[in-house]
């Protein structure tokens, strides 16, 4: 019996160590999340540029109409500097901020600070109005807080760059140089920002493949959805279809309406499941980015759609950013290099170091 | 014939980006941004890890219970779920279900004269819709009066009937108090103050409209109505179309202006759609 036991701790033993060997391991997916930033921090800055022009009318002072209307819960201090009652010069200000810390966190300059900034600046803008936050806004607030603990900079980014330059520079200098306190302490914490990242990166892929999950399984609930005839619907309404055009093509024919209804269910409440597996991980994603481009164009809700989009690219291999990555720079060198026959260029070698008395040689040399 | 140049000075333009790209001579994945990973954990590492793993067990529990359907046990641990869900992870997924939206609510304003001649309606909601239209970014603010007569209807819809009542009559003066006062005897919850604030700030912005427009005179009274305009049924598509139907009018109410308005940024608000 204790033989059986100690077998079976041996077992639970080794899978808790395998499943710490996850956390404790290299930064995870910093690719997709460089990405995630990059799509996120895009949308944002696009969205608040859209909404300039309104943003007294809908944070403002324009809308002091709404100033007893608020949030069901709220945060501290909330309608300090957004909101109904607030000043139209202080709004003004908080609304630029948010938008300069919404490009330094798109470019990756000085990510993590931006980050936080963007997350409270959002947060502030959103909750000062009891009418019209939605989940978009709930969507983008989660993702940031998650980037919070996750290197969002790894690549594609200005700090990636410095820290490029900066490592460079610390090398060439000398090699016998003892390591500085700084550079000693980041070592040290290393682990755990790396422990920190993990974490955070599997809670959000966890809350969005539960965010897939529950939209599938409030819809199967409804006779339009199990009937294959849900999609029709909202295309009729005139605030979910911005080009009635399209909205009429898309929702006149029977079968589509049906494919595209099965799929928005099926797609979501299979997608955890579909991940685990290497060829339908493709596949779910490629369904699931199908369907919020097409809520984008044909529904008017483009912005949602594209924080979804960047939540679903952490899902994609880092192998794939870096095949895709590395395949744009070739092109980009090879567009870059002049091209000319060998035998018709000519080399002027001014290097010191050369040992031709001619400064001029033909390539054929 | 083209010239090129090779010169004994190390070109510092590309050399600073070595390790964020991928090595341009192999075009292998280089390391990440931050300090160098250790190889082996530390005992602190898997005591970190293991605290780690178990907040991210508790937080995604609590997540797939708030966003979950009413169930048995999310309405047990509801209190301690909301304090550690709100506000941050506030959320709703219930999107376009259990059925897809298929009818949406407008706003139509007009002002009445004292003596309540009739006047004609217009349409709050039009000007939103065109900012819409065509627009493949839409803003923000083409949601306003809609979520606003989407919320006052759902909120009319959970009153009782005589309560009900006291939003369709009409409120010369201090409408508001009266409401309140009239529905003193009829038990009033949280859903009559929160259809009574609705209804407030619908005169509100409905004052602001009408200004904005010059159709409001001084003294005149607003009053506002719910539109609703419905999708046809999917089998009666090629043969029908949306149906707009008048879903509540509410009575009149006097000109309520929110201390702080400013009413130049309203007006220039709907120029920009």
């Amino acid at each position: 019996m204790s033989a059986v036991f100690t077998q079976a701790f041996s077992a639970v033993s080794t899978r808790w160590n395998s499943l710490l060997d996850w956390f404790t391991g290299p930064q995870r997916n910093t690719w997709g999340i460089s990405f995630l930033r990059i799509i996120l921090g895009e949308t944002l800055t696009v969205q608040l540029i859209v909404n300039f022009p309104f943003r007294s009318y809908l944070w403002g002072p324009a809308a002091a109409w709404s100033q007893e209307l608020r949030p069901s819960s709220e945060f501290p201090f909330q309608r300090a500097v957004f909101g109904p009652t607030a000043d139209s010069a202080l709004m003004t200000t908080g609304y630029l901020i948010l938008v300069a810390a919404a490009v330094a966190f798109t470019l990756g300059w000085h990510t993590r600070i931006a980050t936080l900034v963007v997350l409270a600046a959002h947060t502030s803008l959103v909750f000062s109005d009891g009418v019209y936050m939605d989940q978009s806004d709930n969507l983008l607030r989660f993702a940031l807080f998650y980037a919070l603990f996750m290197n969002s900079a790894a690549h594609w980014s200005l700090d990636a760059r410095r820290d490029s330059a900066r490592r460079e520079s610390v090398s060439q200098e000398s090699v016998c140089q003892s390591p500085t306190a700084l550079s000693t302490l980041r070592s040290r914490l290393s682990g755990y920002t790396a422990i920190a990242h993990n974490t955070a990166l599997a809670a959000f892929g966890a809350h969005l493949c539960l965010i897939y999950v529950a939209s599938a399984m409030f819809k199967i609930q409804g006779g339009k959805w199990q009937h294959g005839t849900a999609v029709f619907y909202p295309l009729q309404i005139p605030h979910f279809s911005p080009f009635p055009e399209l909205s009429a093509l898309a929702s006149s024919n029977g079968i589509a309406v049906m494919i595209a209804s099965y799929a928005a269910v099926y797609f979501q409440l299979f997608f955890p499941f579909m991940l685990l597996h290497r060829v339908l991980r493709k596949v779910a994603l490629l369904g699931v980015v199908g369907m919020h481009l097409g809520i984008a164009v044909l529904m008017g809700l483009p912005f949602f759609s594209f924080f979804m989009l960047a939540g679903d690219s952490i899902f994609v291999s880092d192998k794939t950013y870096a095949a895709v990555d590395g395949w744009i720079r070739r092109k980009w060198r090879d567009a870059r290099r002049p091209s000319a026959p060998a035998s018709q260029t000519m080399i002027i070698d001014d290097s010191p170091t050369t040992s031709s008395t001619s400064p001029v040689r033909s390539a054929a040399e | 014939m083209q010239m090129t140049r090779r010169s004994g000075v190390t070109d510092t333009v590309n050399s600073g980006m070595g390790s964020a790209r991928t090595d341009a001579s192999t075009d292998r994945p280089s390391q990440p941004f931050g300090p160098a990973q250790p190889t082996q954990p530390t005992r602190g590492h898997r005591v970190a890890a293991t605290i780690a793993v178990v907040i991210l067990a508790v937080h995604i529990f609590a997540m797939f219970l708030w966003i979950a359907p009413r169930n048995p046990l999310n309405q047990a641990l509801d209190r301690p779920l909301r304090a550690y869900v709100l506000p941050m992870f506030q959320q709703s997924w219930s999107l376009f279900a259990p059925d897809p939206i298929s009818a949406a609510y407008y706003l139509e304003v007009r002002a009445l004269p004292q003596d309540l001649t009739e006047t004609e309606w217009v349409s709050a909601s039009d000007v939103e819709l065109d900012g819409l239209l065509h627009n493949p970014l839409p803003s923000t603010a083409t949601n306003i009066t809609n979520k606003l007569a989407t919320q006052f209807n759902d909120a009319f819809g959970k009153l009782p009937a005589e309560q009900q009542q006291i939003f369709t009559q009409g409120f010369a003066e201090d409408s508001w108090a009266e409401m309140g006062q009239q529905a003193i005897s009829t038990s009033t919850s949280s859903d009559f103050t929160r259809a009574l604030e609705l209804d407030k700030a619908i005169t509100g912005y409905a004052t602001q409209f009408l200004k904005a427009h010059d159709l409001l005179p001084e003294g005149h009274l607003v009053q506002y109505r719910i539109l609703r305009v419905a999708a046809p049924n999917f089998d009666d598509r090629h043969i029908a179309e949306n149906t707009a139907t008048i879903s509540l009018s509410a009575g009149y109410r006097n000109q309520i202006v929110f201390d702080g308005q400013d009413e130049a940024a309203f007006a220039r608000a709907l120029e920009n759609f």
